[in-house]
């Protein structure tokens, strides 16, 4: 019953806030009411609790609410959407994943121009982890390739469907390694997940956390990362160990409408430098493998062009068109 | 000893004051609704599914859960007060348990009727708690191709023992099958029925269809029929039973429970076929079968019990294999998926909590709706005579306000009127729309675990009779088409046959 009163709360405070906010808030007074953060994905995903993690801390500095609404839909692009035509003064953003990069490269028709939003930070990176069934006739990353090399065709890994991270990560190392594991699609990760552990699909590229009871059970092994180093207390190699120059990331960004001055974006970038360098929160993100960057304005623009340079390219090999 | 290791893990769950809270509310919501005539429990949780996705999953299905078997009890009592059914599993309820409150015997039969409900639900989640883990095992076994063998199996199913029509229940689950394909498809993440909105790509709102068709559309039918109600109201003195009255209903609720735990397995199957089961065996075992209709015990224990137990292990099928055998566990998995939580074998796996914390919680749950039931009488006759003109303003601003904040928009709302008007209209036909939502769920599931199992074998049909699991499932949904198909095609001749003649 609390939650939903705490639900009801929240949404009550938010459309007082919006009545209010007629007149132009100074971007030195920022912020002067509570702001929302929009997020693209049902509630209960793995980016809210990543925005989470930081939201809480974001608010008592700025001496605001914050306010979470989620908008699912279309590989986030209806959320993206609503933050477009949102007012650009600092009071409505964004949490959204690298999938942003993707989409201009996947839909024909967007309701918004991607290179005209404003990135205030790049918040968290992480790898995937290459989970494989624990009953195939090879150990590690090396053997994986010759398997793959000898019988082209063969091996099956789960994906989350068009468009997705898994999908792109599978589509890079089969043009990276000249192999050709065959993409399975499933509605989402947990799906694919169960059909490795039955047996019935071979690999699947997913976030450490969710491999990682597959993996304690006996069902999956670990056998690779999408980033660089050696990752964890399991010490799991990069894939770039046995296939020179690979690397697939995954990130999660704070973005804002159109046209956002950058002294809000400045404020907002000092505040969550401040957080991400705190013990807590490093501890926090570091036991699930994942790395906090806090970037600042200029650098998350230029990330994020990189990036979606980089989902052009994977997209265009896999043989995926707009539509 | 794994057995209570789990128990333990599900009591935990469930006796932590938030679940017990929540199991309260369902238990409480279910009473209520049951006995108010024409709300049943699928449309009241249809309404209530919104609130579930702000609560933990757990609190969720523990409240949903307590609905359902919730509205078996309440539904009871207005069938023995009023000579209503206050939910079409106690249509049966009305014969007997009526007539023996029109002979000054309501509170024992009240109290029959709830013990017997007590006694049937705990057998029932003893039998769930131990069978449901012999056969996720079993489901282990299950990859794309059997998933699809038993969705086939089990829209068949559904479609045949659905009451009414067979012609009907066959276009309803097609129109619903037709229905689920709007939206991005998971294997080519290819666009369908969207007109280029992007307001659709995530397939046409679970919830808005449910209401619309069940919450709402009851609430029209309800508002046509007649509003006065006569009730035979007991005092609390006579809730105690006679020894005679006790021993006449122990056996019926043997059997009831036996009858109910075994239908409810099926798909289709339920608490209603369960009462109807149940009390055409007790008039055929009994020495005084003239007595049936005229307050004979036997005939109002037996079915009693069935209709709880069939609630309950109705639960087995979902829960294990993620096939919903009627309408409210087709709104459960729809709870569960919300979640992320893609129900199946791996259920009690990966969220033991949530398995075994629902299961604790449905035997807590009726140990409430005892306590509901027998003190509260009186409370409970008042809430029958509430008139709809107070109530139905209310229920639908509740529903309105819950549409919207699925996805903070008005879309659904407006999808919600239209299967409103879609409702009424099967409603006018005699069509039941619950097969509907079945082929709206089970459909697109079918088809990505088809197209999945063609992906892994490379386009090869043979897959589907390697396996013998599948093989196993698609024959009998072959010949329960032709047991139900053939009677009519012969008749259909005789028919023509006759016009030449």
């Amino acid at each position: 019953m609390k939650q939903i009163i705490r639900a009801l709360g929240l949404k009550a405070a938010f459309v007082v806030a919006l009545g209010v906010s007629g007149g132009t808030a100074m971007a030195q007074e920022y912020p002067t009411q509570p702001i929302k953060f929009i997020i693209p994905y049902a509630p209960g995903g793995g980016t809210d609790a990543a925005a989470a993690v930081f939201s809480d801390k974001l608010s008592q500095m700025l001496g605001q609410p914050i306010v979470k609404e989620n908008h699912p839909g279309s590989n986030s692009v209806i959320g993206t959407a609503l933050l477009s035509q949102a007012k650009p003064d600092g009071h409505t953003l964004m949490v959204v994943t690298g999938a942003i990069a993707n989409n201009p490269f996947l839909y024909a028709n967007l309701p918004y121009d991607t290179n005209k939003l404003v990135p205030v930070s790049i918040l968290t990176s992480y790898p995937f982890v290459l989970g494989v069934r624990s009953d195939l006739p090879f150990k590690d990353m090396r053997e994986l390739i010759a398997y793959a090399k000898a019988n082209p065709g063969k091996l099956t890994a789960g994906s989350s469907g068009r468009g997705s991270g898994a999908q792109l990560a599978l589509g890079l190392l089969n043009s990276t390694a000249g192999i050709e594991i065959r993409e399975i699609p499933f509605k989402g990760a947990g799906e694919s997940l169960n059909n490795v552990a039955g047996g019935f699909v071979d690999m699947v590229l997913s976030g450490y956390e969710t491999v990682r009871p597959f993996a304690e059970g006996g069902k999956m092994k670990f056998f690779a990362h999408t980033g660089t180093g050696e990752m964890g207390t399991e010490k799991i190699p990069p894939i770039a160990d046995s296939v020179p120059g690979y690397e697939y990331q995954n990130w999660l960004a704070l973005i804002a409408p159109p046209e956002t001055p950058s002294q809000i974006t400045d404020k907002l970038n000092s505040a969550l430098t401040k957080i991400f360098a705190e013990k807590e929160v490093k501890d926090r993100l570091a036991g699930q493998n994942i790395q906090g960057i806090a970037s600042t304005a200029a650098e998350a623009k230029s990330y994020l062009e990189t990036e979606m340079a980089k989902s052009k390219t994977i997209i265009e090999n896999i043989g995926l068109k707009p539509e | 000893m794994e057995f209570f290791n789990n128990l333990d893990i599900g009591f935990h769950a469930a006796l932590s004051l938030n679940n017990l809270l929540f199991c309260f509310i369902g238990v409480l919501v279910g009473t209520a609704i049951g006995m108010l005539p024409g709300l049943g429990p699928l449309a009241t949780i249809a309404m209530l599914l919104p609130l579930t996705y702000t609560l933990e999953p757990v609190s969720g299905l523990i409240m949903i859960a307590g609905i359902y078997y919730g509205a078996q009890y309440g539904g009871s009592t207005t069938a023995i007060l009023v000579n209503l059914p206050g939910e079409s599993s106690s249509v049966v309820s009305c014969l007997d348990g009526h007539q023996m409150a029109r002979r000054g015997r309501a509170g024992a039969a009240l109290a029959i009727a709830a013990l017997g409900s007590f006694f049937a639900g705990t057998v029932a989640t003893l039998l769930i708690a131990a069978f449901s883990p012999v056969l996720a095992e079993v489901a282990f076994l299950f990859g794309p191709v059997e998933y699809f063998a038993m969705m086939v199996l089990g829209l068949t199913a559904a479609t045949l023992l659905a009451h009414g029509s067979f012609i009907k229940g066959v276009a309803m689950v097609l129109t619903g099958l037709i229905l689920g394909l709007v939206g991005a498809d998971v294997n080519s993440g290819t666009y369908r029925f969207t007109f280029g909105s992007f307001s659709l790509t995530e397939g046409i709102e679970f919830v808005a269809v449910a209401m619309g068709l069940f919450a709402f559309t009851d609430i029209v039918a309800n508002i046509r029929s007649n509003q006065t109600r006569e009730v035979t109201a007991p005092s609390l003195r006579s809730l105690t039973m006679t020894a005679k009255e006790f021993k006449q209903s122990v056996f019926p609720v043997l059997r009831g429970t036996a009858i109910g735990s075994l239908l409810g397995l099926l798909p289709g199957g339920g608490a209603m076929i369960s009462s109807f089961a149940s009390y055409a065996v007790e008039k055929r075992v009994s020495k005084k079968p003239e007595e049936f209709g005229h307050g004979a015990v036997a005939g109002l224990a037996g079915p009693e019990a069935a209709n709880n137990a069939g609630a309950q292990t109705s639960f087995i099928p979902m829960l294990t294999l993620g096939i919903p055998s009627n309408g409210v566990m087709a709104l459960m998995i729809g709870a569960l998926m919300v979640h992320n939580i893609a129900p199946g074998p791996y259920v009690m796996v990966s969220n033991p909590e949530i398995f075994w914390g629902l299961i604790a919680s449905m035997w807590i749950g009726n140990a409430m709706l005892v306590v509901l039931n027998l003190p509260l009488i009186p409370l409970w006759v008042r809430l029958i005579q509430v008139h709809y003109w107070v109530l139905f303003p209310i229920i639908l601003a509740v529903c309105c306000v819950g549409l919207f904040s699925i996805e903070n928009r008005v879309l659904p709302i407006y999808i919600a009127a239209g299967f409103t008007v879609l409702g009424c209209l099967f409603w006018r036909m005699r069509a039941e729309a619950a097969p509907l939502l079945l082929g709206f769920i089970l459909g697109p599931l079918m088809e990505e675990h088809f197209r999945r199992s063609l992906l892994l074998s490379n386009g090869d049909l043979a897959i589907f009779y390697r396996s013998p699991l599948s093989v196993v499932m698609l024959s009998v949904a072959a010949v329960m088409c032709l047991i139900i198909v053939l009677p009519q095609i012969r008749q259909g001749r005789k028919v023509a046959f006759e016009e030449e003649a």
